[in-house]
């Protein structure tokens, strides 16, 4: 029995190996190829955009629907990995490879916290109110007023050569309010607001200071009250009435910070007609330009644009190569020395809101490393957390079509299939071994020429086809056969009769499909197995003892021929779900092999991968499962033993 | 070579019968009422005794001159061509069982003739020529195109060959005498030449059909106006882009009617094939959408007094509008080119592989074995559909991606326990004493004495991948669409099956009268190569 163990055990083995191998094969030609999803949301893009540009007549509106779909395109790409490369994204799939799960974190929910909202909303009503009234009081005199003291605004010379240089320095290095820079000034007496150097303003109106420390004093004391209230309700204010929780306040400061930056950044590039891309400015140069330096070049490139988004990474790739952008179907050049030494001030601007961005962007990007957490353009946070999770973890994706979780969907369709396939699977064994027997029994006569021609022509025809026949020649005519659908409509309403009734009437067709599939092998082995039964010596000393006829052959030959078809079992199974799509597309079944192949007709990737696992199981495990039940119940096998 | 010279000459006699009998079958008869004429009935004797001489002429050179060409073909290269005596009997055993041999008589002969398929199914016609009318004394010229032999020599030759050749598959009208570029309009022309009435005819249509579509263009007008609260002339002129349509129509009407003399004159011949459709020409002049159904009646808009009240002979038409028998039997050829062409490509590899697993064991069986376990789990129909839903898969391509999938692998283990057994008699043992070489032994020694399971289950193998790619042509992911296939007209006949079964049906007659032959053959070469004699007492 060791060399069965071992056997059984070698068997399993290969199980995992052949899933990989299979799996990854498939896996691999479904991402190579074009036509995923990105593919498929851009051609509906383009579509959309088509019908929108024919409705309105306006292009302009087309190409910022383009811009805004492409984030959503990024997003796409991110969650079905296809911004990985295949091993990662397998490995991935299969769940042995951290993959990035975002979850919205849910905004507060405003009117829950009503009273909250109304303290804060009447505290910084009040803050807002002091601040109003000191700026109008002090813009009488040109003063400023910051941190509790007052300014006034000086030219960047008068600050002195050695501390402006260390001021700049600091300020190209850190973001708005620019504390660094602050902390420095404040040394000096001065101060950085909105881009303009201050200077402490000395002035010897007593009235004048009274009035105004006054008012400053009213507006710390709004200050501190807004933050009290901060600090009992738990919540900060945004902009619209909306409430954050308080661990999110310098994520949205900061976020807030950045978004400023990126506009300003954006409005001074756009007024000179240059763009910004991976921290390097560039500058607009036609496609005729660009042709006549490298002609090579920009057919490539142009076959790039015309492939659309899925190549665009392929795009910036090459012409970051050349030192060359891409962006909206405008060609961009690096700036050049030349270039920016004839407009210095503007470059060094724009380079100090380059890397105050970056900066911005980065610290965003540490807090997503370090705690976890998200934040979007429009101020929604998200969690994000890296966890394995692939098929080892039974978690298959979600479908790009249903939008539903693949395993839910595969499990319930495959319910509907194994509901037809066991059917058909146990009424093919009801009907092939009182065949085959009566076939062995009568051999050359002729009712066995007869039922031969039915084998045969089972033999021939596919299942789907004999379906097809049956749907063509019976259920077109007959009111009582349906022509499709696995099961009656309203079948909730109706009693257990009728509607055990109504899933016959269903089955009927299908299932003479499943039937046909192993009709025909299994009643040969049947006969065959049975006539050389019985022509064995065994039978022939049990007619010798003078056993009447019917004794010898259901009790002692019968029981052996058996053994051959009951081994089948495991295998024939796999075999009817390997073909079941083309019944069920046949018949119009809802079952696990209708989706797989409108999965494949979608290239609803998710889902041919979850069908397929589903498929490579059944025929593996199916196979062994034979071979467990040939060597149990026939003790002649030896699976191990039989390599000489 | 006498009875090929007999067939000749009958058949020439068919042709100059045929011609005078001006014989055609486009539906069109210019007597009204009445369907069925004497002269109908003899088209309908001489295509049959076609038809009968064809397969006659199929089962000649199948079964005569074939063997006798290969034979003599395998003598000249040095092969002794001589069966040895088990196959002999194993030979005389198949030829005993009648059904399987009767099938396997047919089916080869069928394959064989319908390599020749263009010659007789074809739209374009065998012959087809035309003699332009003098002018102002210069040399008469006289067009000839053999349009139909042409498609069939593009099957066989690569394009650029036949490119060479300056050969074309079709007539272009300028040269026979019609106006434009492109393809003479061949049934058209047949009805014609046949009779020169019928441009008359064409030309009354065309006119009739000005009239209506002008009483049409009024009454909508008319109809507009009343929505509108406006009043309609009837007489009112119509607008340019209708009257220069109009014209365009009335040029057409008045260049046929010119064409009349030169085909009364006898300038123009055509010999059409057997049967005068192929799956590539769309029958667009049919009434009504395609698909048709069979024997359309050519009925024409109720209103159209040029009418024609025949029924068209054909088997209808799919959704393209292509003839059914004509898809049919070019799908017959391809299904079964493919199917054996997968067959003996996969079983060639299988069988080296089993061979060599068989013969050398060891590591390089195991290895093998369990290569083959991975491989033979994959769901390789799944599989290919995957593949053929993202490149459009022409024939050979699909044809090496089943080989791979799937064809290779169940022979392999059959081979390599023959071989297994087969090592260790002594004929093999004495083979490699005499220091005969490994891949000599195999090929020469053991590989003719292994051969019963590849002949026993090739017949088996060419049942499934028919049934293959019939499932993936259903399914729609199989050969380009611009090939025949049974398994399209099956999709077109389930995807509306209430009004059209008769796509299911007829493609399900020819397909199961094709496998079923196939699965008898197989049958009997299964008796006749491992007979079981079953004795029991009782």
């Amino acid at each position: 029995m060791s060399g069965m163990t071992s056997y059984f055990i070698r068997r399993l083995m290969l199980v995992p190996l052949t899933f990989l191998a299979i799996t990854f094969m498939v896996y691999s030609i479904l991402r190579i190829v074009p036509g995923g999803p990105i593919e498929q949301a851009q051609a509906a893009m383009r579509m959309a955009a088509m019908g929108e540009g024919g409705a309105g007549g306006g292009t302009l509106t087309g190409e910022a629907d383009l811009q805004i779909d492409e984030e959503a395109m990024e997003e796409l790409k991110r969650y079905y990995a296809l911004d990985r490369s295949i091993p990662v994204g397998y490995l991935q799939w299969l769940g042995l490879w951290q993959r990035e799960l975002t979850s919205r974190v849910p905004a507060v929910p405003t009117d829950e916290f009503k009273e909250e909202l109304a303290s804060l909303e009447a505290a910084l009503a009040v803050r807002r109110e002091a601040e109003e009234e000191l700026a109008a009081f002090l813009e009488k005199r040109g003063l400023v007023h910051h941190q509790g003291r007052f300014y006034e605004p000086i030219e960047p010379s008068d600050m002195g050569e050695d501390l402006l240089s260390r001021a700049e320095l600091l300020r190209s290095r850190s973001i708005e309010p620019h504390l660094p820079v602050q902390e420095l000034l404040s040394e000096y007496d001065k101060a950085l607001v909105d881009g303009r150097y201050l200077r402490r303003a000395e002035t010897d109106d007593e009235e004048f200071l009274e009035e105004a420390r006054r008012l400053a004093g009213r507006l710390e004391e709004a200050n501190a009250a807004y933050e009290t209230t901060v600090e009992e309700t738990g919540h900060d204010l945004l902009a619209a009435g909306r409430l954050i929780q308080r661990e999110f306040i310098p994520l949205y400061r900061l976020k807030e910070a950045q978004l400023a930056l990126s506009a300003k950044l954006q409005g001074k590039l756009a007024g000179h007609d240059l763009v910004e891309f991976g921290g390097r400015i560039y500058e607009p140069i036609s496609v005729e330009d660009l042709r006549a330096r490298d002609e090579d070049l920009v057919a490539r490139a142009e076959a790039y644009v015309d492939a659309g988004f899925a190549r665009r990474d392929r795009l910036l790739d090459l012409l970051a190569r050349h030192e060359l952008t891409w962006q909206d179907g405008q060609y961009y050049e690096r700036v050049d020395e030349v270039a920016r030494q004839s407009n210095a001030e503007l470059y060094e601007t724009l380079d100090r809101l380059i890397e105050a961005h970056r900066l911005a962007t980065s610290r965003l990007e540490r807090i997503e490393r370090e705690q976890g957490f998200a934040i979007t353009d429009a101020l929604i946070v998200f969690q994000v957390r890296r966890v394995l999770s692939g098929i080892l973890q039974f978690d298959f994706g979600r479908s790009y079509t249903y939008g539903e979780p693949v395993l839910e969907l595969v499990a319930s369709r495959f319910e509907i299939s194994l509901w037809f396939g066991l059917t058909g699977f146990f009424l093919t064994y009801l009907i092939c071994i009182p065949l085959g027997l009566l076939k062995a029994i009568k051999h050359r006569t002729a009712v066995d020429t007869a039922t031969s021609i039915a084998v045969f022509l089972g033999y021939a025809m596919p299942g789907f086809i004999v379906s097809l026949i049956l749907l063509a020649g019976v259920a077109v005519h007959v009111e009582w056969l349906p022509l499709g659908g696995h099961r009656p409509e309203g079948i909730e309403d109706m009693g257990w009769i009728e509607a055990l009734i109504g899933r016959a009437r269903h089955m009927i067709i299908p299932v003479i499909g499943y039937m046909v599939a192993g009709f025909a092998s299994m009643t040969i082995l049947m006969k065959n197995s049975l006539l050389d039964n019985l022509g064995s010596d065994y039978v022939r000393t049990a007619f010798a003892k003078g056993l009447r006829e019917r004794r010898v052959v259901f009790l002692h030959a019968l029981r052996n021929s058996l053994i051959p078809i009951t081994a089948g079992l495991g295998s024939a199974l796999a075999l009817l779900f390997a073909g079941s799509f083309l019944i069920e597309t046949t018949c119009n079944i809802d079952g696990m092999g209708f989706l797989g192949y409108q999965a494949i007709v979608q290239r609803d990737y998710p889902i041919t991968l979850g069908v397929l696992v589903f498929l490579v199981l059944i025929q593996l495990f199916g196979n062994i499962i034979s071979d467990i039940i040939w060597a149990t119940i026939d003790p002649r096998i030896r699976f191990g033993a039989a390599k000489a | 070579m006498g009875e090929l010279f007999r067939i000749g000459k009958v058949a020439k006699g068919v042709w100059r019968a045929k011609t005078r009998c001006r014989n055609d079958d486009f539906g069109r008869r210019r007597n009204r009422g009445r369907d069925w004429q004497r002269e109908d009935v003899f088209v309908i004797f001489f295509k049959l005794l076609l038809v009968v001489l064809l397969c006659l002429a199929g089962w000649w050179v199948t079964h005569r001159a074939l063997p006798w060409a290969v034979v003599r073909i395998g003598r000249l290269a040095g092969f002794r061509m001589q069966m040895t005596p088990l196959t002999l009997r194993r030979l005389r055993r198949f030829t005993q069982i009648r059904r399987g041999y009767f099938c396997f008589v047919i089916l080869t002969t069928a394959f064989v003739l319908s390599m020749f398929l263009e010659l007789y199914v074809n739209h374009r016609p065998l012959y087809i020529s035309y003699e332009a009318p003098v002018v102002d004394g210069e040399q008469a010229k006289v067009q000839r195109q053999f349009p139909a032999v042409v498609s069939w020599l593009q099957l066989w030759l690569p394009r650029a060959a036949v490119e060479r050749l300056g050969l074309s598959a079709d007539a272009r009208q300028q040269d026979f005498g019609l106006r434009g570029d492109g393809a003479v309009p061949y049934h058209d022309y047949a009805r014609w030449v046949r009779d020169p009435e019928e441009l008359e005819q064409d030309a009354l249509r065309i006119e009739a059909w000005i009239e209506k579509d002008e009483d049409r263009f009024h009454t909508m007008m008319e109809e507009f106006a009343r929505q509108q609260d406006a009043e309609y002339d009837r007489s009112d002129p119509l607008p340019d882009d209708k009257i220069a349509e109009y014209e365009e129509k009335r040029a057409e009407a008045a260049f046929l009617r010119r064409l009349k003399d030169d085909f009364e004159a006898g300038r123009a011949r055509i010999v059409m094939p057997l049967w005068p459709y192929s799956h590539q020409q769309q029958l667009l002049h049919l009434p009504g959408q395609p698909p048709h159904k069979p024997f359309v009646r050519d009925v024409g808009q109720a209103d159209d007094p040029t009418a024609n009240p025949a029924t068209i002979p054909i088997l209808g038409t799919d959704y393209e509008g292509n003839e059914i028998l004509a898809q049919l039997l070019y799908g017959f050829r391809i299904s079964f080119t493919f199917a054996i062409s997968v067959a003996f490509i996969g079983y060639f590899i299988g069988v080296s592989i089993g061979a060599m697993m068989g013969y050398f064991g060891g590591w390089f069986d195991i290895i093998v074995q369990r290569i083959i376990e991975v491989w033979g789990s994959i769901p390789f129909l799944f599989v290919i559909i995957i593949i053929a839903s993202i490149m459009q898969p022409s024939f050979w391509v699909l044809a090496v991606l089943l080989v791979v999938l799937q064809a290779w692998i169940s022979i392999t283990f059959f081979m390599r326990g023959e071989f297994y057994r087969e090592k260790a008699r002594d004929y093999v043992q004495a083979a490699a004493a005499m220091g005969v070489g490994d891949a000599k032994i195999i090929g020469r020694h053991i590989l003719p004495n292994a051969l019963v399971p590849v002949v026993t289950y090739m017949p088996f193998a060419i049942v499934a991948y028919i049934n293959t790619l019939v499932a993936l042509d259903y399914l729609g992911f199989g050969l380009p669409p611009e090939s025949p296939s049974w398994g399209r007209l099956l999709r077109q006949g389930a995807e509306n099956i209430i009004n059209h079964p008769h796509l299911v049906g007829f493609a399900v007659v020819v397909m199961a009268a094709t496998l079923f032959c196939v699965v008898l053959i197989g049958e009997a070469v299964r008796e006749a190569f491992d007979p079981r004699k079953y004795s029991r007492l009782r």
